[in-house]
């Protein structure tokens, strides 16, 4: 996968992308299609959108990056507010004179900081897409408490196996295991108390698709549900043979999902810029 | 000719970071080698003497640095006995200055270690000497070598993990006050003796940090360092030892320090008694305790009391790593350059809020490899005038 690193906000950022490689300083190439921009999860990182990267590709200019302190970004922590991520996102779309993106978040703080972005700016994202529990963590405190007892030495780091489908093949498991241990538990942490905090003042209107896993839990699906009700232009789709990691888990199928969305709703078909 | 108080550190720089995936190691070092050059008042193009070693760099690794650097340095030296290799390479570069092969010697390291997910102190100890065919299969780590130490203190001395905590905590008092930390959280006792024990008795908080970072030190005469920017920092004595398995007869609880630090304070004609403060490799807390010993500045078995009550911490008798040491601040996998960076800061009175009042003397002790086992020792004393 084309990567490269850009300056934002004075983090080194890693950037995940496809197309051609390009010299530094220039930014990647968003020719076909939309550019989509993919968000991740507290302690996730943008390698999380390879495979479907790979499938959106086809027809769609899809980009993907690493917040400060996680994946293979610089910095120790994670920014301190949604509303620092969702400037951080502006600040390197805008760098790159991507004007119209198409937002895709996994998780829940992958969808506070879509939401936040597009409700600050209205306009500037043409869709959305939320996958894997949009903003409601039921638990999050209990994550949060777990996080805290890590980064303080009292407590063991351990990979969270659940909210994958029944018989998810081992390969996705180790996938997933190998871009979860990139992030320091701290950066998670910051990322998860910053999502805490927030709150959606002001649902964006713009088209938005919330994808819930066939199999997904009722404790993270019924709250995507409940989003869709409050958001002005919003639907559900259910990802067959997914749990909550569709990214990971469906990703040909969810890209399938998603460029059919952006065809109905955003004008963007094959090919059309 | 004795090199004592002839020779002094010029310019010192620290890398701020402590996370770079952005970065070679390489790289690191050239920005570090920019900052020293920079608080010198000196051009690359006045370094003619060069010193390095780092967790990768092979054999040949100091050409490939010196091309990096574009330098055509008269004098190079890549000398690496472990993380002291820094401090013993500031002695090596006032002897070869003293010996007219150079005249300003810039020492480097730099290196990625948490990016690229070193497994330092847990990770299987490889290596080559002869006795690793009968240590290593047995599965010993590097905390594990500590660990056993730490054991046979306890053990003969009746020191306590609480004891050892305190050097923990003081660590991160001090690193609660260097803005470049990672870890600027304070801890208490409590906290250390409920951390996850890594290695019995270690706990996490006994062990260091993993970073990534680097950092640089320029070396002249004492003469040319005068006419500088900084004030110099002087070497007024210096000492290196070894110790090894001794084909498994040592005394354990004997380590380098005890040779290269009587070396060091009988070139320089002064006791411990009379330091200011001391920077002391960290990469365990009982490396701490164990270099406070057999430098002298409290005898055998009194290590554990000597850290307590607030002595190692800044406003104490003898405040400890005034940057946060290893144990909070950074540890790129070989930390001796950060000793002799925050030694000089303080001397020169940099040390902004942590600075140790009226510091004159210090004494800078690197590790390096695994006390317990072979490892190697660099003592030096520095001072202002």
């Amino acid at each position: 996968m084309p990567q490269k690193y850009t300056t934002v906000g004075g983090v080194a950022t890693l950037i995940h992308h496809r197309g051609p490689t390009t010299l530094p300083g220039t930014p990647p190439d968003t020719s076909r299609g939309s550019t989509i921009l993919c968000l991740h999860d507290a302690g996730g990182n943008g390698n999380q959108f390879a495979a479907l990267m790979d499938a959106l590709a086809v027809d769609h200019s899809p980009v993907a990056y690493d917040q400060p302190g996680h994946g293979r970004s610089g910095g120790l922590d994670a920014l301190d507010s949604v509303d620092a991520m969702a400037g951080q996102l502006h600040e390197l779309a805008s760098g790159w004179g991507v004007a119209a993106p198409v937002l895709v978040a996994n998780g829940s703080l992958g969808a506070a900081v879509a939401l936040q972005a597009a409700a600050t700016s209205p306009g500037w994202a043409k869709a959305l897409v939320l996958v894997g529990g949009a903003t409601d963590s039921a638990d999050i405190e209990a994550e949060i408490a777990q996080l805290a007892a890590v980064t303080s030495g009292k407590a063991r780091r351990e990979f969270d196996r659940s909210g994958y489908a029944p018989d998810t093949d081992r390969s996705v498991y180790q996938r997933a295991f190998a871009d979860w241990v990139k992030t320091d538990p701290r950066a998670t942490l910051g990322a998860r108390r910053a999502q805490a905090a927030w709150s959606l003042a002001t649902p964006p209107d713009v088209p938005t698709l919330i994808v819930v896993g066939e199999h997904e839990d009722a404790a993270t699906a019924e709250p995507a549900k409940a989003l869709a009700g409050r958001l002005p232009k919003a639907a559900t789709e259910t990802l067959a043979g997914a749990g909550r990691h569709g990214i990971v888990e469906q990703p040909e199928a969810l890209a399938a999902v998603i460029t059919a969305f952006l065809a109905a709703n955003a004008g963007t078909g094959k090919g059309e810029g | 000719m004795s090199i004592a108080g002839r020779f002094a550190i010029a310019g010192v720089y620290e890398h701020p970071s402590r996370f770079s995936p952005d970065k070679a190691e390489f790289q690191i070092m050239a920005e570090c080698a920019k900052g020293a050059l920079d608080d010198a008042g000196l051009q690359l193009s006045d370094v003619d003497g060069l010193f390095a070693a780092s967790m990768t760099m092979g054999a040949m690794g100091i050409i490939d640095l010196a091309e990096y650097l574009n330098l055509k340095p008269n004098y190079l030296d890549g000398t690496n006995i472990g993380g002291s290799s820094f401090v013993a390479h500031v002695i090596h570069a006032s002897a070869a200055i003293n010996a007219g092969l150079c005249d300003v010697a810039l020492v480097l390291y730099g290196s990625t270690a948490a990016s690229s997910s070193m497994a330092i102190g847990t990770g299987g100890r490889g290596g080559a000497g002869p006795a690793e065919s009968f240590i290593s299969p047995y599965g010993m780590t590097t905390v594990g070598s500590y660990a056993l130490y730490a054991q046979l203190h306890m053990n003969r001395y009746g020191t306590t993990s609480e004891q050892l905590a305190e050097i923990a905590v003081a660590a991160r008092y001090h690193a609660s006050m260097n803005p470049n930390a990672k870890m600027r959280q304070p801890i208490t006792v409590d906290d250390v003796m409920s951390s996850r024990v890594i290695s019995t008795p270690l706990h996490l908080l006994d062990c260091c940090i993993i970073s990534d970072g680097g950092g640089a030190v320029i070396v002249t005469s004492l003469e040319r360092a005068r006419d500088l920017k900084k004030k110099p920092v002087i070497v007024l004595g210096a000492g290196e030892a070894a110790v090894h398995q001794e084909i498994g007869s040592p005394d354990l609880l004997t380590i380098a320090a005890k040779q290269s630090g009587a070396k060091a304070f009988g070139r320089a004609g002064l006791t411990p008694a009379e330091m200011d403060f001391a920077m002391l490799y960290d990469s365990f807390t009982i490396t701490v305790l164990a270099t406070l010993e057999n430098l002298g500045f409290c005898q055998p078995g009194e290590g554990g009391d000597f850290v307590s009550g607030g002595r190692i911490k800044l406003g104490g008798e003898l405040p400890l790593n005034l940057d946060g040491g290893g144990l909070s601040s950074n540890h790129p996998g070989m930390r001796g350059i950060f000793l002799v960076i925050e030694a000089t800061k303080q001397l020169r009175g940099e040390g902004d809020i942590r600075q140790v009042q009226g510091a004159r003397l210090a004494c800078v002790h690197g590790t390096g490899g695994t006390i317990g086992d072979k490892h190697s020792g660099a003592t030096l004393i520095l001072g202002v005038e």
